[in-house]
This record gives C-alpha cells, sequence and structure tokens, in this order.
C-alpha cells in the first residue's frame, strides 16, 4: 500500500460522528502539518491549517472537506441490555438492519450489530415493508442493563459503521466507510502538500469541519474565524452509473473526473468561480462532470454566506452507496480534483479575485 | 454530503441541463438542515 493509500486508509478508519471528530481530526492533523504554517481549531473543534501567501493581504483560499461522518447516538439502554439510538446524520432504513457497528465508550470500542426479526416470524404484509428506525436497536451482546453498563456503554456514546478500508480488486476502486467525508479531508491536505514548492500569490486554508452532516456547522464557524475570499467545500457526490439509475436522477460517473455543482439544496454555485474553474480545468485538460445536487448540500452552503458573501463551489468525487456502510470511489477522480484545485490556486491572485467576484 | 429532509417532487437534471430551477430555490429554503432526525 502507497504512502496515499495509507493515508486514506487512516482517515477513513477513524471514527467520528458529528460532534465527535477527535479521531480524525488528528488523523488529519498529522498529515496536514507538516505543509502549514499553522494548524488550530476553531471552539467547535473544525481544524484550520494556513499556509500563508507572501503578504498580509493575499487572497484567501479555504479548501474544507468535513472530518464527521454518519453515524448514531446511544440514547438507553433497555433492561436486556440492547441500545436505542439517535440517527445523526442522514440515515435510510433499508441501509442499516443487521450491519455491524462500532459503540465507542469511555472505556473503549465494543462491537455490536443492528438488530433485525428474522423474516420466518414476519407476517406476510410486513415482510413488504422497511422496518421503522424507531424499531431498531443495536445489540452488544450484553446480558442485561448492568451488563451493558459495566462494559462502559452510557447515553450520548457515539455509533459508527464498521467496514475496513479495501483496495479492491481493480486497485482504482477504494471502498471504506466515512468517503463522505475523509476524501474530501484528504483532498485539503494533499492541495497543501502539492502547493508547497509552488510560487503563488495566496494564503490557502486547508480544513476539517465538524458537523456537516447535521447542517454544515462547523464550515460557519470556520469560515467566520477564516473569512475567506474564495472557498471550495470538497466532499463526495452521487455516482450515477450503477443499475437502475439513469441520467434523470443523476449524471456522473466514476473515474471521469471530479463534479463540478452547478447547484444543491444549500447554494447555487458562482458563477464566475466556477467559470474560472472549467477553464483553468479545460486549459489543464483536467476532465470534470457537469452535476448538481437537488437533495443535499455541502460546506459550501455554510461558506458562501460568510460575512459580505464568498465566491464558492463544490467539487465533489463522484461516489456509489454514500450514507451506507460501504462506499466506493475512484481513484483517478480523487487525483484530478486535487489537481484541479492546485492549478486554479495557482492562477489566483488578488486581481483575479477581485475579477471573478465582481465582473 | 448533507442529505435534505425530502426531495423535489420531480427530478431537477435531465441530460440537457435543469428543468426545475425554481422548485429547487424553493425546496432549498424550506428544508436545508435538517440532518439530526427527531422523530426517532
Amino acid at each position: 500500500m502507497d504512502n496515499m493509500l495509507e493515508m486514506l486508509k487512516e482517515l477513513t478508519d477513524a471514527n467520528g460522528i458529528p460532534g465527535n471528530e477527535r479521531e480524525p481530526r488528528d488523523v488529519m492533523k498529522k498529515h496536514i502539518s507538516a505543509y502549514a504554517d499553522e494548524v488550530k481549531t476553531d471552539h467547535l473543534g473544525s481544524l484550520i491549517a494556513r499556509k500563508q501567501g507572501g503578504k498580509e493581504d493575499d487572497p484567501k483560499i479555504m479548501v474544507a472537506g468535513h472530518l464527521d461522518e454518519i453515524g448514531f447516538m446511544v440514547t438507553n439502554i433497555d433492561d436486556r441490555g440492547f441500545l436505542k439510538f439517535q440517527c445523526v446524520g442522514g440515515w435510510w432504513e433499508q441501509v442499516m438492519l443487521a450491519q455491524r457497528v462500532t459503540v465507542m465508550t469511555k472505556d473503549g470500542s465494543i462491537p455490536g450489530v443492528i438488530g433485525s426479526k428474522p423474516p420466518h416470524i414476519l407476517a406476510p404484509e410486513a415482510r413488504k415493508k422497511s422496518v421503522d428506525k424507531k424499531e431498531m436497536f443495536i445489540d452488544i451482546g450484553a446480558a442485561d442493563k448492568e451488563e451493558a453498563a459495566s462494559f462502559g456503554v452510557r447515553p450520548g456514546d457515539s455509533v459508527v459503521p464498521v467496514c475496513d478500508f479495501t483496495v479492491m480488486k481493480n486497485e482504482k476502486y477504494l471502498m471504506a466507510k466515512a468517503w463522505d467525508n475523509r476524501i474530501g479531508c484528504a483532498i485539503a491536505v494533499e492541495v497543501l502538500k502539492r502547493l508547497e514548492n509552488e510560487s503563488h500569490p495566496n494564503t490557502v486554508y486547508g480544513v476539517g469541519t465538524v458537523q456537516e452532516e447535521v447542517g454544515l456547522r462547523g464550515a460557519k464557524t470556520s469560515a467566520h474565524a477564516i473569512k475567506p475570499d474564495i472557498g471550495f467545500g470538497v466532499d463526495v457526490g452521487i455516482a450515477g452509473d450503477t443499475p437502475g439509475v439513469t441520467e434523470k436522477d443523476a449524471l456522473s460517473k466514476m473515474g471521469e473526473g471530479p463534479q463540478i455543482i452547478m447547484y444543491d439544496a444549500s447554494m447555487i454555485s458562482h458563477k464566475g468561480l466556477r467559470d474560472f474553474v472549467t477553464g483553468t480545468a479545460d486549459e489543464k485538460e483536467i476532465p470534470y462532470q457537469f452535476d448538481a445536487v437537488p437533495g443535499g448540500g455541502t460546506d459550501s452552503g455554510s461558506i458562501h454566506l460568510t460575512a459580505d458573501g464568498v465566491p464558492a463551489l463544490s467539487i465533489t468525487i463522484a461516489t456509489r452507496y454514500i450514507h451506507t456502510h460501504a462506499a466506493i470511489l475512484h481513484r483517478d477522480d480523487f487525483e484530478n480534483a486535487v489537481q484541479l484545485i492546485v492549478e486554479v490556486i495557482k492562477k489566483l491572485d488578488r486581481d483575479t479575485v477581485h475579477t471573478l467576484t465582481f465582473d | 454530503m448533507l442529505t435534505t429532509k425530502r426531495m423535489p417532487k420531480t427530478m431537477t437534471v435531465s441530460s440537457e441541463g435543469i428543468n426545475s430551477f425554481s422548485e429547487v430555490i424553493e425546496i432549498a429554503a424550506e428544508n436545508v438542515y435538517t440532518g439530526v432526525e427527531t422523530d426517532t
């Protein structure tokens, strides 16, 4: 496994639901610190790594991935030792039942599974329906409430999906939990790394935000702290290349370049910035795809509303099976997203930022 | 990527491009930032 894959493995294997992003933050900090002049966190926990430009008033470019992954929170332990839970982030019942999870307790992590009834005892009508989340529970193999408590489990504990980072037979295809959005964190790290020896008049911020999956919250506070001139939300997007998905549902295909998001439910991308980015991609012959996500949003949705407004664009990676335990993306899309953002930043300066913002 | 509470009534993208843009804006104003589901 090469160094890049090692970093991706560390990032995706780290566990961190919204509000408890310590593990992935530590991993991102480890990888980005060598390429930044300063690394700090804001008061909610978002990681902000700054690479200072030559002058104090150089444009500030924010490249933000989010640290949190969707998961669950323990709300109660019943008398038989089963855990009731709250979904934290957007979960769909169809992908939850019988899935392995990790419960993060004060005494360490313990394994569990989201319990389900066998079909043998279900009425015919019940077999046709998905089970309501309210009826689900987590089985940690405890005999009763007292034993569960003795394992260290308490209300408020985080619960995360289980899926080890896996390089598939075609080694361009990478499967993991939490691609949403550790791939964005990896892009932020790589952008700072590859700009290290480049000459450009910008201050670049590689940011790992918290609590994106519950409302783009860390992006709001970290963007307030930075007050960027330009913002890039880097995240996963929808891959429309699986059976049953048509072009009416999703346009993109894995391996055909990063997605340029025209609009989503949180933002209409800034036309000047969008045109600048796609023009750069055309010039440098970097592949890209246009897409839109009417049922989702990214950190750009918060960033672009900061202070007087920030030209922002979401650049995403077409990913299969997001918001499940096991998602798949294509390594080339990651590489091309990094290259595109690097080339864009190399072309930006104060005059260019002013022009694309106001013309 | 944040999931919003509900999708627009019709899909908004075709191979020709955007075909129900106003609806997206309307929906976004209603329901962004609904990641925590309080009914569980």
